[in-house]
Formats: C-alpha cells, structure tokens, sequence
C-alpha cells in the first residue's frame, strides 16, 4: 500500500511538470500562435462552407505528406525523390481493404500506412549506399517503377484503379478525423525529432562518417527514419484515399513526391511544423487562383519560384521572427 | 527471313545510334552543370520545351517575310534565334535563381523544379494546351540498306555527333575549359587561383542550355510537341548522367550510346512498352551495383 | 528573409497584379462564349433577371482544355437560344438558365483527382449549381461523380464513353444485368445520363460494321480479295478492349489481323517509320487505327511520308480538330476516322446547330460541344415536362425519352436505354446516337463517307471514299 502512494505521488508529479510545461509553452509567443491558430482551424466546420473545409481538408493530408518528407530529408538527410511510392501503396492497399473487404477505415488506415512501412524498409534497404542526387534518383525510379507497375497491371483496377469506396461520413465529421490525425501526427513526429533518436538522425545528416566512427550504427538508424517517414505518408495516403473516395495510378507519380518537397520546403525544411504552413499555402494559392481559368497555374507557378527564391528558410520561421518582433514592439518591450 | 532478321538488326543499330545521340546531347550538359557546381539543374526538360516552342512560333512569324520562303533557311533563322534565346535563358536562370541559393542543394533542385513547371504553363498559357507539330527542314524518307529512315534523323545523329565533339575540345583544350575542369575540381582552390567561378558555372549552364536547345532543334522537328514533354527529357538526361557517371563527360556519352542501344534492342526483341521501365531498371541496377556509374570520379575529365 | 527581399517580393507581386489589371482593362470585348471560370453568366437572359429565377447549370471540365472548352461553348450556344427563345416556365413563371464552370484539371498528365472532387464541390456548394454538364477523364470522373450523386443532382456526361459509368445506374425498373466487377446501384447512379458519345462497346462494334463494309467496297473496287488487317493502338486500357473485340470478331468474317502494333504514348516519329514499314511489310490492307493522343499526328504525317499500301480507317480523336489538315501539313489526307458529328442531315437540327456554331465561335463544333448544346436543350425540356427543379423528379420524364419517343438533338436522335446510356443505331430513316466515319480529302475538307447502312443510311453521306493513289496491296 505504501507503494501504491509513493507510485500515485510520483506520477502526480510527474503530470504536474507536463502540465506546467504546457501552460508555460502556451502562454510563450509560438504556442500562442499555435493554439489561436489551431482554435481557429477548428471552428472552420462552423462556418458551414463545404467547399473551404473541402479544400482545407486536402491541405491538412498534404501537411502529414510534408512533414513525413521533411522528416527523412531534413532531419535524417535523406532526400527521397520518390515519397509518393508510401503515398500512393497505402492509398491502394487502403482502398482495397475498404472497399473489397469490408474493413473498418479505421483499421484500414493503419494496415496501409504498415504495407508502406514494409515498401519503406523495401525501398530504403538499396538505396542505403546511395547519396545526394543518387539517392534521389533511385527513389524516383522505385516511385516510378511502381506507378507503371499499378498502370498496366489489371489487378488492381489498372488506369481506372479503385472508386466508389464508402464515405467515412460527413464532410464536417471528416474534417474532425483529418484534424485529429494532423495534429497527432505532427505532434508525434516533432517528438521523435527531438528526441533522441531525433539527435542521432541530425548526427547522420550533418556527417555520416562521423557518426559511423563514433559508433552509431547508420544503417539501422538510416532504416527507421525511412520506416516513420514512410509510416506517416502511409497515414497520409489512406486519409488521401478515403476522402477522394478513389484512387488511381496517378497517386505514384512524380508530381506528389514535388507537393511533399516543395510543401516541406515553403515552409521550411527540418521544421516539421512548417509543413503546415507550406501544405496551407500551396493548397489554398492554387485554390484562390482558381477564377484566373487558364492564367491560374502560370501565376502559381510564378508565386511559387518568387517564394523559393526569396525565402531560403522556408516561411513560417522567418515570418514567426518577424510577427514575433512586432508583437515585442508592440507589447513595449 | 534471314533478311528479315538482317533488317531488324540493322534497325537496331540504326534507331539505337538515333536514340544515343539524342542522349548524348541530353546528358552531356546536365553532367556538366553537375560536375562544375554540384549542381542538379531540374529546369534542363524546361530548356528542351522552350527551345521547341520558341522554334514553333517563330516560324510563321517568319514565314511573313518573303525573302524567306526557302523553308531550310527560314528554319535556320528560327533555329539561331531559339538557340540564342534559350542561352540566354540559362544565364537569366543562373544568376537570378540559382547562385543566390548554390549553398543550398536541396534549393537549387526546387527552384529549377518551379522554374520548369513554370515553364511547362507558360508555354500552355500562350500557346494553348495541345500536342503540336514542327515540319522539319529535310522531311523526306531515305532507305538505308532496306530500313526507311526520316533524313531528318540522320542530320540530327551528324549534328549530335558533332556538337558533342566540339564542347568536349573545347572543354579539354580551351582555357575556359580548363577553368572549367578547374572548378569542377576543386572550386575553392579554383578561386584561390583568381578563376571567376561564378562565370564558370554560369558558361557551363549556358554550354548545358545550348547542348539540349540544339537536341530540340533538330528532334522535335517530325515529331510532335507538347508542354510536359520537358519531364520526359529530363528523366532522360537524369537517367543517363547517373548511368554514366555523374560529372564525367566521356561517361554521359559512353552512357548516352548504350542506354540508346539497350533501348532499341528492347524495342525490337521484346516489347516497346518496356522502353519507358527499361532506363528505371537500368537506373536501379546501376545504382545498386555501381553508385558512382560507368565512368564516375570526382570532378571532370 | 531580409526585409528588402520581402519588399522586393511585395514589388513584383504589385507590378505583375498591375500588369493584369491593365491588360484586362484594356482588352478588348470578349468575344462571344468566352470561357469565364467561376462567375454566372447567362447569355439572352433579359437584363436583370432576379437571382431567384434563374437556373444555375454547371459546367465541369477541364476547362482549358478542348473537351471543356468544347462542353461550353455548346453548352453556352444552348443557354443563348433557349433563354432568348423565352426561357422555361414553370407554374407559371418564367424562369431563365445560367452558366457557371468550374476546371477539374483532369487533362494534366500529372492528374490530381482532389482538384476535381474540389472542384465540384465548390460548383455544388459555393456557386450554386442545381445540374452539372461535363466529365471527361474516367479516373476524375469516378471519383467527383460520387459527389453529385450524394447531391442526388442530375449528371450529363458528355466526354467519357467507358462503360462502367453506364453499368452502374442498371437494376432500375426494368433490370438489365451489370457490367463484371461492377456495382450496380440504380438509386443512387440514376442521376447520371449519358449524352456523349456512344460507349465504347458500340464505338467498337460501329468501327466493326464499318470495316465489313469497307472491305467488300474495296473488294469490288480492286477486284481482288480483301482479308489482311493491321491494328495500331497506343498502348492504354481502352484500347486494350477494343483490340479484344476485334481480335474476336474479324476472323469470323476471314479478315486476318496480319500485324498489331501497341505503342507506348511517348513514341515518337521514328517509331512510327518502323511501325508503318512494319504494317507495309506484312502485306495489310486496311490498317485500323485505335488513338486519342498526339501519336495521331505522328501516325498520319509518317503515312504520307512512308505511303505503305494500306487504307487507314479508326479511330484518331485528335483528327476530329479542324485544325488537324493543317498541322499535318494535309498529312492526313485519306485518312478515315470516327467522329460524333459533321455537317450532314443526322436529324433537321444538326446542320442549323453546325451553322450557327460555326457562326459564333469560327470553328467546327467537338463532340462535347456537340454534347453539352443537347444536354442543355433535354434539360429544359425534362424541366418543362417534370413542372419542377427537382432531380428526381424528372428522371422519369428523360427515361421516357426512348426509340419510339426520341428527343430530337442536334447530335442525332436522343434515345435513354434503361441504363441512361445513347441507344446506337437507326431506325427507318431515324438516326440516333451513331458515330460518322469521315475521310479528310483534297483541299482540306472532311466528309462523310458511306457505311452501306451498317452504321447509318446513305442518305446522309456528303461524299464518296478515296482510296490512296499509290494503291493498295494485293
């Protein structure tokens, strides 16, 4: 009984450190931002706008893609040209379960985001050896080998791929679930950075043969970066999936592993938060631009090298630096 | 049947030589900017389209002019004024985007990726979204030994062949070429000697940009044009580089001939849907068995 | 980022959007049917016409593109008539249409089906659309369709011809068995009716008929027998289907498919020199092209310059464009291909609606203009009978538009099989929904050429067939 107490005491303790880390982070000008930001998203559903939350919705999947992309290649150094390969298996392996199957989306979630964990080790095995643009060459092949794989085999729907899968639900109530999911991952994701493991993977990027000599183990720890990344673009291809309703071949090529790079890049690399940023951006850029008809691509396009160019570190840390000095001056500090 | 399989192996040949000079063009300058400044240059495909564009609208414009209704002149003009305008591009290219971000790789890749997506909507926006057409200046059929080939080929092969030898004399014996070597070197060492490395990296981008511009002169002619056909050149000139060593000129040519030929043979013997897997699977052998290609070293040769 | 950098970025973004107001201020009036992404327009309407009276039709395409470009340009002739015409009244009022498009970027070859899904979503819940005109790639399509349908809005599919779409609306009143490995569920599907072009199965069994008929013409003509056949295909699903078909079927009629020639999409010119010396070398006498994308260029301008001896007759979508004699340079004269549409007598309507077409816009109508022009006019008529904007309730009244009660459309007579699909064929001298085989001959004209009846009566026919002067194999 007395141990009981001691086990209760400790772990009160330990809740009310977490707890009063979280009130400090709160109040601190980030997690402000943070948690203003994140009200706001949340009260988007009740504006009743099904066509906001629509693409909203999209942009938050984006945002899981990115940062599972800044992920490897910021953090681990391993810059994949091939992300959609993880996007696109566990969208079909997703679909299938769902649809032919009859499994819940849930569960379907996860066993497609695991069938892209098994692709991700598949995939990151060869190319262990590989660096810089070697390394991105090798990804693309795999993406692209797997896209034409999906469009001449009959298996799995061919060109047309799998539609008319089950709605989860409303488009309000999917909103939710996306918004779950982003926040969890994200979270989870910026934990792992900061972790450990975290420390270890930076070791491995900044200077490999350093890292080896010191005795990490690069190989392993090079794997597991590929398996988490590949584990939430996974996640992020399911949700894709499911609330598109359909997927196809097209999920494999080239042009989704750009989104995650350039997503991952607008808002800076090795950030993991500034995903959100560079998936809101691109997203809802390419959406409002919509009315110029033909005009509408070239000017994003234009917007996005502009972008690029100018912003080497991505938006989000600059642009929180500079809000970050108004709201000192502001406050009279 | 005999003669059957004589004119197929003759095909082979033929079509394979077509191929690799085109790799070989593609190639060549992509490796180049790579061995110069590390630095990959994803607006390459992009260089290819507008040259082709370019070429397509200036020939009617052209054709308004009456002393000019020799159509192989007229070609002529609009293939000079393609080239210079996308050697130009090239420079704009280097110095507004990519020396401002060359400490950062990853920088470099994205904005030369924006830079061809760019490029690709451009080139739909004031034109229009469809697959085109460029009359070539020789359109008639020769037969070689049995096989009909467009004599157009055949002046792209001699104009390949020739263009290649010339950028790699003038890289191996010129002194800008030695600069060139120089940089790809050792760039720092390269400055401390008081070579301008900027201009270095700049010419071999502007070299890069002519190489593939004169590829899109004499190819897209007789074939059709269209504003993504940029990726599919260079996945090409990517595929290839790698293949044969990235930063090595003789690699990107020997590297050039056989994924031509390794091309064409799969064409002909077993099916040509496998055209399009068979630079992947050659990729990934490649990079599994040899990371560094054919031919690959650190620096220029 | 410095802060001059983000003043140089908040420059150019000033002088590019400066740029733009001018020229858009300075353009000159739009010409007639001018494509407008997002905006209602409605085109002989009375000048303000109250919102509450108008009936917002939605375009879905990829609007850059031909086909959607096409889709409203008919569908915006349509609007124009029928509004000035008075409009549709029900209970007694007047009410008047209008036009609002939304881009579903399904042409890019880097498809993005959220852009579609977004993109009708945004006409169904932003702008306001009751009906929805459109649908082109079959991938989008299935996956914005379902969209609709949870709408339970009426769907003219006036761009994709694959089956499945068709199949799924089967096991309504009268059940038809389904298509394999598809889910039918007439309930929910019944929205969708189809009203261009003809599904793939009857594309292929037309494309049959007419090469039964082209044989024994050339048969009579040469004197001599005709048996060997050659197929070039690009190398994608849909072709996949047709060459089974006529795999299966021509040798019933001793025609022997001496060379099939699947091509990757990316092939180009000198691929097709082999591929036409190939053809010329296994002795084919009619080659059957089966092609949507730009190998069709290439195809044509390869067969005037390698002149095998073999009569091209298929399917060439991109020689459907009036454009196409010219960017071929006449390449592709004598080449006979499939086509929705042309000017010829297919019903009293189709020469009227071809005329006043090319009136306005200065070039031929394509089969989605063709399409959505119909669509518009069934739509209202639906409306005028059904007294009523609700999707459900017309649906019977566009079912009762069968083979003995057809709607007359300027594409052909209109007849809903029990699957919402074109019924294919004709009846007596009624023509409904057939493809015509064209040929493009001297000077640039294309014409209609004979199918002996078995795809369509001569009555309609504006020419006879040429064959190619450097003869035919024997």
């Amino acid at each position: 009984m007395v141990k009981l107490q001691f086990d209760w005491e400790s772990a009160g303790n330990r809740f009310e450190a977490l707890v009063n880390r979280f009130v400090k982070w709160a109040f601190s000008f980030r997690g402000g931002i943070t948690l203003v930001c994140l009200g706001g998203l949340l009260c988007l559903p009740l504006t009743g706008r099904e066509y906001l939350v629509t693409i909203v919705i999209t942009a938050m999947i984006l945002a899981i893609f990115a940062a599972s992309w800044d992920l490897l290649a910021g953090f681990a150094g391993q810059t994949s040209f091939g992300h959609a390969a993880f996007f696109g298996i566990s969208g079909y392996f997703t679909a299938a379960l769902v649809k032919f199957y009859g499994v819940h989306w849930f569960v379907a979630i996860f066993i497609g985001a695991g069938c892209a964990v098994i692709f991700s080790l598949l995939i990151g095995i060869p190319c262990l050896r590989l660096k810089g643009p070697y390394l991105a060459l090798g990804t693309l092949a795999f993406a692209l080998i797997l896209y034409n794989l999906f469009l001449t085999g009959d298996w799995l729907g061919g060109t047309e791929g799998i539609s008319a899968l089950p709605n989860i639900g409303d488009v309000f109530v999917v909103f939710y679930i996306v918004a779950a999911f982003m926040v969890a991952s994200l979270i989870i994701m910026r934990a792992i950075v900061d972790s450990n493991l975290g420390t270890i993977l930076k070791a491995i990027r900044d200077d490999e043969v350093g890292a080896d000599a010191t005795g990490i183990n690069t190989t392993v720890y090079k794997l597991i970066a590929f398996m988490v990344s590949g584990l939430f673009a996974g996640i992020a291809g399911a949700l894709f999936v499911l609330d598109t309703t359909a997927v196809n071949p097209a999920l494999f090529q080239p042009l989704y592993s750009f989104y995650a790079i350039v997503m991952a890049s607008i808002g800076g690399i090795a950030t993991i938060y500034g995903s959100i940023v560079g998936a809101f951006l691109f997203r809802l850029t390419g959406e409002l631009l919509r009315p110029l008809a033909a005009a509408s691509l070239l000017i994003f396009a234009t917007i996005l090298i502009l972008i690029i160019r100018f912003a080497e570190e991505g938006v989000m840390n600059p642009v929180l630096g500079h809000v970050q000095d108004l709201w000192d001056k502001i406050r009279g500090r | 049947m005999q003669r059957k399989v004589n004119i197929m192996f003759l095909e082979i040949l033929i079509f394979g030589t077509i191929r690799g000079a085109l790799l070989a063009l593609l190639a060549l300058g992509f490796s180049l900017v790579y061995g110069v400044g590390g630095l990959l240059n994803l607006a390459h495909g992009a260089f290819f389209l507008i040259t082709a564009y370019i070429l397509y609208w200036t020939i009617p414009l052209l054709a308004a002019i009456p002393a000019l209704s020799y159509y192989p002149l007229l070609f002529g003009i609009a293939a000079v004024i393609s080239l210079s305008c996308v050697v130009a591009i090239g420079a704009v290219t280097y110095l507004g985007l990519m020396k401002p971000l060359q400490k950062s790789h990853i920088g470099v890749v994205i904005v030369t990726f924006a830079l061809a997506f760019f490029f690709e909507q451009f080139v739909s926006f004031a034109g229009d979204p469809k697959s085109h057409y460029i009359v070539p200046p020789v359109p008639n059929i020769v037969t070689i030994l049995g096989v009909r080939v467009l004599q157009q080929q055949l002046v792209f092969v001699l104009g390949s062949v020739i263009l290649v030898t010339l950028v790699t004399l003038f890289i191996n014996r010129s002194k800008i070429g030695k600069s060139i070597r120089a940089v790809s070197q050792d760039s720092e060492a390269a400055k401390l000697v008081g070579i301008n490395t900027d201009r270095v990296m700049m010419t071999s981008l502007m070299i890069s940009a002519l190489l593939v511009g004169f590829a899109a002169v004499l190819y897209a002619p007789g074939n059709y044009i269209a504003p993504r056909i940029g990726w599919g050149y260079l996945l090409l000139a990517f595929s290839v580089t790698i293949f044969g060593g990235m930063g090595s000129i003789p690699g990107s040519i020997l590297g050039a001939y056989v994924m031509g030929y390794a091309t064409s043979l799969t064409d002909y013997l077993i099916n040509p849907s496998f055209s399009e897997i068979v630079p992947l699977i050659v990729i990934l052998v490649m990079l599994l068995l040899r990371p560094q290609g054919l031919l690959g070293k650190k620096g220029l040769q | 980022m410095e802060t001059k950098q983000i003043v140089a970025i908040a420059l150019i973004v000033i002088i590019i959007a400066g740029v733009g107001v001018g020229v858009y201020l300075m353009l000159p009036a739009a010409p007639y049917g001018a494509i407008v992404i997002g905006q209602l327009v409605t085109p002989g309407a009375p000048a303000g016409t109250p919102q509450n009276r108008i009936i917002v039709v939605g375009i879905l395409d990829p609007m850059t593109e031909i086909q959607g470009e096409g889709a409203w340009m008919g569908a915006y002739l349509a609007c124009d008539e029928i509004n000035q015409a008075g409009g549709v009244t029900v209970g007694g009022e007047t009410y008047y249409f209008g036009l609002i498009a939304e881009d579903t970027f399904e042409s890019e070859t880097s498809l993005d089906i959220s852009k579609g899904t977004a993109a009708a979503t945004k006409i169904i819940t932003e702008d306001g659309a009751q009906f929805i005109i459109g649908g082109f790639r079959t991938e989008s399509l299935l996956a914005y369709e379902e969209i609709i349908m949870d709408e339970k809005m009426l769907l003219f599919g006036t761009g994709a011809s694959t089956d499945t779409f068709c199949q799924k609306v089967s096991g309504g009143p009268w059940p038809a068995p389904p298509g394999p490995n598809v889910t039918s569920n007439y309930e929910r599907y019944k929205y969708f009716f189809r009203t261009m072009p003809i599904n793939s199965t009857s594309l292929a069994r037309s494309l049959l008929r007419y090469i039964l008929y082209l044989r024994q013409y050339m048969g009579v003509v040469l004197n001599r027998t005709i048996s060997k056949v050659a197929i070039i295909r690009e190398d994608l699903d849909w072709t996949v289907g047709m060459s089974a078909f006529l795999n299966g079927y021509l040798p019933l009629y001793n025609l022997t498919i001496v060379k099939e020639v699947a091509y990757p999409i990316t092939s180009e010119a000198a691929a097709f020199t082999t591929y036409w010396q190939q053809i010329e070398a296994a002795g084919a006498q009619i080659t059957i092209p089966i092609i949507s994308a730009q190998g069709g260029i290439l195809m044509s301008t390869q067969y005037a310059a390698v002149q095998p001896k073999t009569m091209m007759a298929g399917i060439d979508v991109m020689s459907q464009l009036d454009s196409y004699w010219n960017e071929t340079g006449g390449a592709c004269m004598y080449e006979v291909q499939l086509q929705s549409t042309i000017r010829t007598n297919k019903t009293a309507l189709t020469i009227p609606f071809w005329d006043a077409f090319i009136e306005k816009y200065g070039s031929d109508p394509l089969y989605t203009a063709v399409g959505s022009y119909d669509s518009m006019y069934i739509l209202a008529e639906g409306i005028d009978r059904a007294q009523s904007f609700n999707s459900t309730l017309i649906i019977p009244h566009l079912e009762a538009m069968n083979t003995t009660t057809p709607w007359i459309g300027a594409g052909g007579n209109i007849a809903f099989t029990r699957t919402h699909d074109l019924w294919e064929g004709y009846i007596g001298g009624k023509i409904f929904s057939v493809a015509l085989f064209c040929q493009w001959q001297a000077g640039g004209n294309k014409e209609c050429v004979s199918t002996g009846g078995l795809v369509y009566p001569n009555s309609i026919v504006t020419a006879p067939l040429v064959l190619p002067p450097w003869g035919i194999n024997t």
